[in-house]
């Protein structure tokens, strides 16, 4: 499989990360996929292999930082947090999310 | 893989990747605890939670079963999915399953049948090793049962000299009057010698089942086993039946076994009730037996070969021991030129692993073209349910947008469509199977058997049920494979980037092809409906030569009743007033063939014509003076037969305008003399022309007949069909005509029914074919106006907008109107000019099993194409009226 232009989708799962981190504050990479998942009551899965690879290019964009903490249940965890740069990629990333939405709503009607 | 290659570029560094593993851990282990919280064993907690990173997991384990594992365990996972998303849209998903499920089911159902009479084993031991023996280059000989069986004779010397089976045996198939709970019934049997059981390896589950010693002493302690199921209907399994005695045609029986459920004996369609040993037929048929009737081939032979002979050597010993055989059996009977033919006659093996049966080489045609033709209804259905998929996958483009766009492979978005039209198809296919048994069961009734009510094994079994799951995988990939292609195909960045119609586009000529591919099967579908119901239409309305309406038949076998042979002419001459002397009886005739009855009885005479005596193939009728006003076959010319045309008197005969036509041309026949040289030399004098009237069957076109009066040709034969014609409705005289058999002739084996219903049996397969296609028909019409109606909504919907404007600009209603009908009648026409090219070549095959109609007709297809217009321009009115409603200010504000 080739690779596709889609960075916009590949912005998808970004936005996704950058918003729960948003709206949850600390959270480590099983709480994300967690909070997606409930939040989006099942619709959206996380692909796994895809998330850690995600979060280490958002971390090296400085959209996020990590650091070592200790989870709920006294285990070693790395825990992620937005920045200001991440607010402001989040911002335009849900711009460009509803730009993108509204097309597909209005394709989805009238198409 | 990108997502790989942007891996290990992140991971610069063991630091770096120490890091990630720890990080990896934690969430494993964090998964996994929840799995074990939701109920999941330790191991398969751990399992599942390094599973769902996929292949990062994978290549660390670097196992080859861990992969495997992970394959299987993604795809329970994408099934899990599945059904979490059909269970979201479930009437598409139950109109889906509903679709193929009637396709699996039809197909399934006339496999079963097939399966049933043709495929299957029988359900003896070894099957696959059990041989036949035949008689090679049987020819017969007019009046001799026709058939590759053994007499008895052979059979003694096969029997005597054969030494190539190991195992073998003789049967054969009868039917018998028995006394059962005090009533006379008429059952099925069968004689066999003992080695039947041996050979096949069939036990009695209950006493025992008989041997040679039982063989032995017939008529002493005659003996009989019968079948499960009769022991169930009559001796409700009551175990104390070992040792009654049962009247068989009037003599007594001990019964000494009762036999398995499954067996039903080697013919198959028929479960024999009583098994007899073949020792017991002189004793059971007394003056009637065939054991001494050196021409009567009546013995199905079985057995298996000895070990260490090839069917090789077999053949070449059996060679040499035939050529012995038929000349110690010669026939005196036989006449001079017939003799070589029966020397010719060769003992041969055959392969016998599905028994035999009489109806298979009749059932063979109609089966292929049902097959064929539920073979198209489910492409008919595959097609219908890829039109309703794609439709779902356009609906649903934006979720697997999204999903890919979360990091799923197009692969996996690819064999998650699969699967979900595998999970449909395998539905249907479930579904399928549940109908086909009762569908199956209805069409085997419903099929008329001159042998009787069939009965077949149709349980399921491993080639029925790989038969569907076979039609499930086909339908899941004609189905599916179109849609879940184009899903994983269609470039959803594309699609989410802009309000981009190219994908809409190309997506309404996926479904505009499938539609029209719909289409030409329909068309196919309708045209086997027309021509096989054309073909009932005319034989119902052939002119038969008869009023059959009020006739009554009543055929009579004097062969059980103990009349002798000579007391045959004076009975049939009592019965013959008795009947005549019924109040509600017109008239009363006997003939010694039954009309439409399907038996013939054929010579070559000798006809005096202008141009000399000439030799002509007639079929004959022998009748009393009463049957042509009885059957309403009218005399055209000369006179009719009457009483005095007796034995003695000089004989006279009449033909019917076919036979006065061909032989006699433009002169009159009457006076003409015909001969006829065969068993005694005879001429007749033509006294008169009857009006043409059917002979064997519907079907077949009037021959040449010549009738003679009963009492002067024919004898006193042991079987006669007699007719009588009713005053009133013939449903009132059934019953007591019947009544008078029972009381007044107790002893005579009779069966009693109207002629039109013989005519109307006569031509059960084709009633049975034609029905059946109009069903399929009717279903094929349906899916193809679903599949119109569907179509065109989509179009309407997505050229909502050009037709607000063009309403804006001025269009009226019905312009709207005409420009859907030209959408939806461009995509018709090319389907039914593609169906009616397939039909027109596919019809050829049929042509044996129509009447009246060629495959060739054009006013055929021109019916085809005319019926599917008519359910095209119905299924379009309701999308066109829509369109044309379109509120223009709705759809321009919304813009």
């Amino acid at each position: 499989m080739g690779r596709y232009a889609n960075d916009r989708l590949q912005g998808t799962l970004d936005l996704l990360v950058l918003k729960s981190l948003a709206s949850r504050g600390r959270m480590h990479g099983y709480g994300i996929t967690l909070h997606i998942q409930t939040v989006s009551r099942d619709a959206l899965r996380v692909e796994e292999g895809s998330l850690y690879p995600a979060l280490h290019r958002m971390e090296q964009a400085g959209w996020i930082r990590a650091e070592w903490g200790v989870s709920e249940n006294n285990r070693r965890a790395r825990y992620y947090t937005i920045t200001a740069a991440g607010r402001r990629q989040l911002a335009a990333e849900q711009e460009s999310w509803a730009e993108v939405t509204g097309a597909v709503a209005r394709f989805l009607e009238y198409a | 893989m990108a997502w790989l290659s942007r891996v290990s570029n992140l991971l610069r560094g063991d630091r770096h990747r120490e890091e990630l593993d720890e990080e990896l851990a934690a969430h494993i282990e964090m998964r996994a605890r929840d799995n074990i919280v939701a109920g999941m064993s330790d191991e398969e907690a751990l399992r599942d939670a390094r599973l769902r990173f996929g292949n990062l997991t994978l290549e660390k384990e670097r196992t080859r079963e861990a992969a495997v594992v992970g394959w299987i365990d993604s795809l329970a996972r994408d099934f899990r999915y599945t059904c979490d998303a059909l269970r979201n849209s479930r009437g598409v998903a139950a109109l889906i399953v509903v679709t193929l499920a009637l396709g699996i089911g039809a197909n399934t159902t006339i496999f079963t049948i097939t399966n049933a009479l043709i495929l299957r084993s029988l359900p003896v031991r070894d099957p696959a090793q059990l041989l036949r023996i035949r008689l090679g280059n049987f020819s017969s000989w007019g009046y001799i049962e026709a058939d590759d069986s053994l007499t008895y004779a052979l059979w003694n010397q096969f029997d005597r000299g054969q030494d190539v089976l190991a195992d073998y045996f003789a049967c054969a198939d009868t039917r018998l009057d028995a006394v059962l709970n005090g009533e006379v019934k008429q059952t099925t049997g069968a004689f066999a010698t003992s080695p039947l059981f041996r050979t096949l390896g069939v036990d009695a589950i209950l006493g025992r089942t008989f041997t040679d010693a039982d063989e032995r002493t017939p008529a002493q302690a005659a003996v009989v086993v019968i079948s499960h199921g009769l022991w169930q209907r009559e001796y409700a399994s009551d175990p104390a039946v070992i040792g009654r005695t049962l009247l068989l045609e009037g003599k007594p029986f001990n019964i000494i076994g009762v036999l398995p459920e499954r067996f039903f004996g080697m013919t198959v369609g028929r479960v024999a009730d009583f098994y007899v040993p073949l020792a017991a037929e002189p004793y059971l048929r007394a003056a009637d037996s065939a054991l001494p009737n050196p021409t009567r081939y009546w013995l199905l032979v079985f057995g298996r070969l000895r070990p260490g002979i090839t069917a090789q050597q077999a053949q070449s010993r059996l060679a040499a021991l035939s050529a012995i055989a038929m000349r110690a059996t010669l026939p005196s009977e036989l006449p001079e030129r017939a003799r070589p033919r029966y020397l010719r006659q060769r003992f041969t093996l055959e392969p016998a692993h599905a028994g035999v049966s009489y109806v298979r080489s009749m059932a063979e045609q109609p089966l292929a073209v049902l097959s064929a033709i539920t073979a198209l209804l489910l492409l008919l259905a595959c097609f219908t349910v890829a039109n309703l998929l794609v439709a779902r996958a356009t609906a649903r483009q934006k979720e697997l947008a999204v999903r890919i766009a979360l990091g799923a492979s197009r692969w996996r978005i690819a064999r998650q469509l699969a699967l979900e039209s595998s999970v449909l198809a395998l539905a249907g296919a479930a579904l399928g199977l549940v109908i086909a048994r009762p569908f199956s069961a209805a069409l085997l009734a419903a099929y008329p058997s001159p042998y009787g009510q069939l009965m077949l094994d149709l349980s399921p079994d491993w080639r029925v049920l790989g038969f569907a799951f076979l039609a499930a995988a086909v339908s899941a990939f004609v189905a599916g494979v179109g849609p879940a292609l184009r899903a994983a195909q269609a470039d959803p960045a594309e699609l989410l980037k802009s309000g981009s119609t190219t994908a809409p586009a190309s997506v309404l000529l996926f479904r505009r092809t499938l539609l029209a591919g719909q289409i030409a099967v329909a068309i196919v579908l309708v045209t086997a409906a027309v021509l096989f119901g054309g073909t009932l239409r005319n034989l119902m309305t052939a002119e038969t030569g008869f009023n059959s309406d009020r006739v009554l038949l009543a055929e009579i076998d004097l062969r059980r009743s103990g009349i002798a042979k000579e007391r045959r002419q004076q009975f049939y001459a009592t019965l013959l007033d008795r009947m005549e002397r019924i109040p509600s009886v017109d008239s009363a005739a006997l003939s010694y063939v039954t009309p439409i009855s399907g038996s013939t009885w054929q010579f070559n005479v000798r006809a005096e014509t202008d141009s000399g005596p000439r030799s002509v193939h007639i079929y004959f009728h022998a009748v009393t003076p009463e049957f042509f006003r009885t059957f309403g076959t009218a005399v055209i010319a000369g006179r009719g037969f009457t009483p005095n045309d007796r034995a003695g008197a000089p004989a006279v005969a009449l033909v019917n305008s076919t036979l006065a036509r061909t032989v006699f041309g433009s002169t009159s026949p009457i006076g003409r003399r015909i001969s006829v040289l065969d068993p005694e030399p005879l001429t007749f004098e033509i006294a008169g022309v009857v009006q043409d009237a059917k002979y064997r069957s519907l079907r077949q076109a009037v021959p040449p007949v010549l009738y003679t009066p009963i009492a002067q040709f024919a004898g006193a034969p042991a079987s006669l069909s007699a007719a009588l014609r009713s005053r009133g409705p013939v449903a009132n005289i059934v019953h007591e005509v019947r009544r008078i058999f029972r009381d007044e002739y107790p002893s005579l084996s009779v069966r009693v029914g109207t002629f039109s219903a013989q005519i109307n049996d006569s031509i059960g397969r084709e009633r049975a074919v034609a029905s059946l296609c109009t069903v399929f028909a009717a279903l094929g019409l349906a899916l193809a106006a679903l599949g119109i109606f569907g179509v065109l909504s989509y179009l309407i919907a997505r050229r909502r907008s050009e037709i607000g404007i063009r309403i804006a600009l001025g269009a009226r209603p019905a312009d709207v109107r005409r420009l859907i009908y030209g959408q939806s009648f461009s995509t018709c026409a090319a389907g039914v000019a593609a169906g009616c090219v397939i039909a027109f070549w596919a019809a050829r095959f049929t042509r044996t099993m129509l009447y009246g109609l060629t495959p060739t007709e054009p006013a055929v297809y021109l019916a085809a194409a005319g019926i599917l217009s008519a359910v095209a321009v119905i299924a379009t009115a309701v999308p066109a009226r829509r369109a044309s409603q379109t509120e223009p200010m709705t759809v321009l504000r919304s813009e």
